[in-house]
């Protein structure tokens, strides 16, 4: 209500000064100020609460921030909950090549028919990893308390080699996959330290932003661009196993791939230098496996023909040498099955069909982990 | 942190040639500093947001009543805006605009009609004359020399890389309405150099509008404005929606609809219908998220901004559309180039004349480019038969009694939301594309599906007109009002992360930054 009394009441004549007065606010826009006040306050703590909580998350969930180690996590952790205490867990770590190849429920099929027991057989294969990814990916998995009682450890040729810009494996598991603790590991094999640390920073600084294909493709996957959705590894079997949706190719589609391959790996197999940071990665794979005692064999997954006339001679050579070198000092096996399989088993060259994934698993349980099962047993 | 990091990423500035929106790296090392501080005048990125928070810290800071230092602050930080993208235009813009203070300073001084009408010329033909060159100097020579080339001549013309200054047809705009205003004597001409940069230079509306009025907001700069907790929320609720409107559903939108009405010869019929739809609402969300940013910033430094559009999309016709449509300028339309004209005070014919001249002009000052003037044309067209339409039905009050029934309304509502999506084809540099793009839609062609799932285009459509239809009811209203402030407040920080979840990866510039 106005106080001084309006001046259209007061004849000109009389009028000597004018005063502005505050009219001072009733108690209805009062509450309107306080709710106004209470609104904005309560929207800048939710807004810190959410990115903090976010960023929290970001950082200690593997799954949220890696959705595919996350996955694969689970599903492991899931058939140890079924399994029964005792039963030895076989880890395969390894990339797109362990993802098609290794039939982890086949595996154990095997296993409890040769030898009577049960075992866990899982898949932990990813798509274009190496020996970076598959460090961080053990470390990880130690640090959720699993211990495999045999790790077999895929070794992908075309990723023992230093990009231009940094091992391959950067472009496929960049900073805003790891943890902050997790940088200084990569950065010293190889990757890009400002690019990773700025990757990963996103994570604390805006991780709605930075996590959003990956929390929209869980929950609105048709939402996201397929590339950028990392649920691949929500299709995979309950041991982790992938196959391509069609069983099998025609001749011209059989022509194109190889033109692929040549393509893409022609270079790189030409040249590839076994003895860089990517391998040392791999060492240090193995030194951690001796730490922790647990057995680890190195493994040269199945190829066809076309894939094995990439590579120069004497890279075979040099990668075959290595190979047996570091197994001799590290002592542990390594095994070349590059030819175990027809040209047929495979759809690119070195990612099986079914068919091919059965026979390779069926031979990789008879000759290296029904081996290795029964002696743990026998020593016992 | 002080990195000009993006709220999101934004990959992509290319709408129209990144030569006309790139300016060159600044010449004199502070410019230079300060465009790698603010290398974009766009409000969802961190830097802005950033800058944001010291001006209206700084601002609020000062005491009410050196509000002339508030101004004064406002002015030099609008002005270092602009001067983070180029210095040189800044400079321009503030030249132009002290020029144009002096000259209506000059004609309030005089009562003399002539030299006052000359004077008044002088200001808009200098504002005409800047947007002329900036803007339409390539489009002209461009024409020219197809029109020498089709009469078998060589092109005569060369045309220049101009880089067009960002604003340039909104603060035009702003002083011409100025100019005009105070030589018909409607407002006085502001005594305050300061004040008067204030309002052509005022960074949230400097961009992209809205269109003010200097009557309006020179009253608002001498206001002394007190904190106030009502107008903060206000601001921050306008903020946000316009955040989540750009971010999630026009940068949505952009990923169905700007691949294939760029190349609509690889795409599916199907596809590119579901293009068209996809474009129209990444305009309306683009332009008015761009608008509520502005507005809401504008609030939070205690300035208000007119509201720019409402709810278009619910309009029951053409002239209903221009009434909720970029409110701004079609009422500076109306005001400054349709009235003078003639407006409807003729016949029929003077009025559908004055309506297509309006619409015309409405539709080039968009863009240097036919098919913008092809889509002001349109729109004429729209409105002239809109009101032969109204003519036509009111000797008939069955049939305009059929009309306003729930079914004679939704196929009002069908037509015009179909008629401005069909122009809104046109509302793009390149006309041979619009043609492809109709040929595309009414002859049936196989071919490439759109890059994601139309489930999330449907979706966003029917939250679009989901949650306008709840504003028209007053029901969001009702329910907002009841709501305690916890949920509200929460409300707030929902907005803004699933804003940030839904945007896509590769960012978009704002539609309206390239006018």
């Amino acid at each position: 209500m106005p106080i001084a009394p309006t001046i259209s009441d007061v004849p000109r004549s009389r009028i000597v000064s004018v005063a502005i007065v505050e009219v001072p606010h009733t108690p209805r826009k009062r509450t309107r100020i306080g709710t106004a006040r209470r609104t904005v306050i309560w929207a800048v703590l939710l807004v810190l609460g959410a990115h903090l909580g976010m960023m929290t998350a970001t950082e200690h969930s593997d799954r949220l921030r890696d959705p595919p180690f996350g996955d694969k996590l689970a599903k492991l952790e899931q058939l140890q909950r079924k399994a029964e205490s005792e039963a030895p867990c076989i880890v395969v770590l390894g990339s797109s090549r362990t993802l098609l190849g290794f039939h982890g429920e086949h595996a154990e099929h095997e296993i409890k028919q040769t030898l009577g027991t049960r075992a866990i057989a899982f898949n932990f294969g990813t798509p274009a990893s190496g020996p970076i990814t598959h460090l961080v990916y053990l470390k990880r998995l130690l640090a959720a308390g699993l211990r495999p009682n045999l790790l077999i450890l895929e070794v992908l040729p075309p990723a023992l080699q230093d990009g231009i810009g940094g091992p391959v494996e950067a472009a496929i598991f960049p900073g805003d996959r790891l943890a902050s603790h997790e940088v200084p590991i990569v950065v010293q094999y190889g990757y890009d330290a400002k690019q990773t640390y700025q990757q990963q920073r996103a994570n604390t600084v805006n991780p709605w932003a930075s996590m959003r294909d990956r929390l929209l493709a869980r929950v609105l996957s048709s939402w996201v661009a397929e590339g950028s959705r990392l649920d691949w590894s929500r299709n995979t079997d309950a041991h982790g196993w992938s196959t391509p949706p069609r069983q099998s190719i025609t001749a011209s589609e059989r022509v194109e791939r190889e033109a692929k391959i040549r393509a893409d790996f022609a270079m790189p197999l030409a040249t590839m230098e076994p003895k860089r940071r990517p391998f040392a990665a791999l060492r240090e794979i193995l030194d951690i496996c001796q730490c922790e005692r647990i057995p680890v064999q190195m493994l040269l997954m199945p190829e066809d023909a076309t894939f094995r006339k990439l590579y120069a001679p004497q890279v075979t050579q040099k990668l075959l040498n290595a190979m047996n070198a570091l197994g001799a000092e590290k002592h542990v096996p390594f095994v070349n099955a590059r030819e175990w399989l027809n040209d047929d088993d495979f759809y690119d060259g070195h990612h099986m069909f079914r068919q091919g994934a059965l026979k390779f698993t069926s031979k990789l349980t008879s000759e290296i982990i029904v081996p290795f099962l029964r002696d743990t047993a026998r020593r016992r | 942190m002080l990195a000009p990091m993006l709220l999101v990423p934004t990959a992509n500035l290319a709408y129209q040639s990144v030569a006309q929106l790139q300016p060159q790296q600044p010449s004199w090392e502070y410019f230079a500093w300060l465009h790698r501080l603010l290398p974009e005048p766009f409000f969802q990125t961190q830097a802005f947001l950033l800058f944001f928070a010291l001006v209206a810290a700084v601002y609020w800071l000062v005491p009410r009543r050196w509000n002339t230092v508030r101004v004064l602050w406002l002015v030099l930080v609008s002005f270092h805006f602009y001067a983070a993208w180029s210095f040189e235009l800044a400079f321009l813009v503030t030249g132009t605009t002290v020029l144009d203070y002096l000259l209506a300073r000059w004609m309030d001084s005089t009562s003399r009609q002539r030299l006052r009408r000359a004077i008044a010329c002088s200001s808009v033909s200098m504002n005409l004359g800047l947007l002329a060159y900036f803007k339409y100097k390539n489009f002209f020579l461009g024409s020219l020399n197809e029109m020498l080339v089709g009469a078998g001549m060589e092109p005569a013309f060369s045309t220049l890389r101009i880089l067009v200054p960002f604003g340039i047809s909104f603060y035009t705009f702003e002083a011409i309405s100025y100019a005009i205003d105070v030589y018909k004597q409607r407002i006085k001409a502001e005594r305050s150099l300061p004040h008067f940069l204030l309002f052509i230079l005022f960074f949230p509306h400097l961009v992209a509008g809205p269109i003010v009025r200097a009557g309006d907001f020179l009253r608002q700069a001498h206001r002394v404005k007190r904190w106030n907790w009502i107008r903060v929320q206000i601001g921050v609720q306008f903020f946000l929606i316009g955040l989540f409107k750009k971010l999630a559903i026009a940068d949505r939108m952009a990923i169905f609809s700007d691949d294939v009405l760029a190349e609509p010869g690889l795409y599916s019929t199907s596809a590119v219908w579901l293009a068209v739809l996809a474009y129209a609402f990444r305009i309306y969300a683009d332009f008015s998220g761009y608008s509520d940013m502005a507005i809401g910033l504008a609030h939070l430094l205690g300035f208000k901004l007119v509201q720019n559009f409402n709810m278009p999309y619910l309009a029951l016709n053409v002239s209903d559309f221009w009434r909720r449509w970029h409110i701004s300028l079609s009422t500076w339309l109306r005001d400054y180039v349709f009235i003078p004209l003639g407006g409807s005070r003729g016949g029929a014919w003077s009025t559908n004349r004055n309506l297509m001249l309006t619409m015309m002009l409405g539709g080039l000052w968009h863009g240097a480019s036919w098919s913008y003037l092809v889509w002001g044309t349109l729109h004429g067209m729209f409105l002239v038969v809109h009101r032969q339409f109204r003519a036509f039905c009111e000797p008939r009050p069955r049939l305009t009694t059929l009309l306003e029934t729930h079914l004679g309304s939704l196929a009002r509502w069908f037509t015009t939301f179909l008629c401005i999506s069909m122009a809104w084809i046109f509302f793009r540099p390149d006309l041979a594309g619009a043609f492809e793009v109709f040929e595309r839609m009414f002859q049936l062609h196989h071919g490439q599906g759109l890059l994601l799932n139309n489930r999330s285009l449907w979706y966003t459509v029917l939250f679009v007109f989901g949650c306008q239809w709840l504003v028209s009811k007053g029901i969001a209203q009702a329910v907002w009002v009841r709501t305690p402030p916890p949920i509200i407040g929460m409300g707030y920080a929902a907005c803004l992360s699933v804003a940030m979840i839904l945007t896509p990866q590769q960012g978009k510039t704002f539609i309206y930054f390239t006018f």
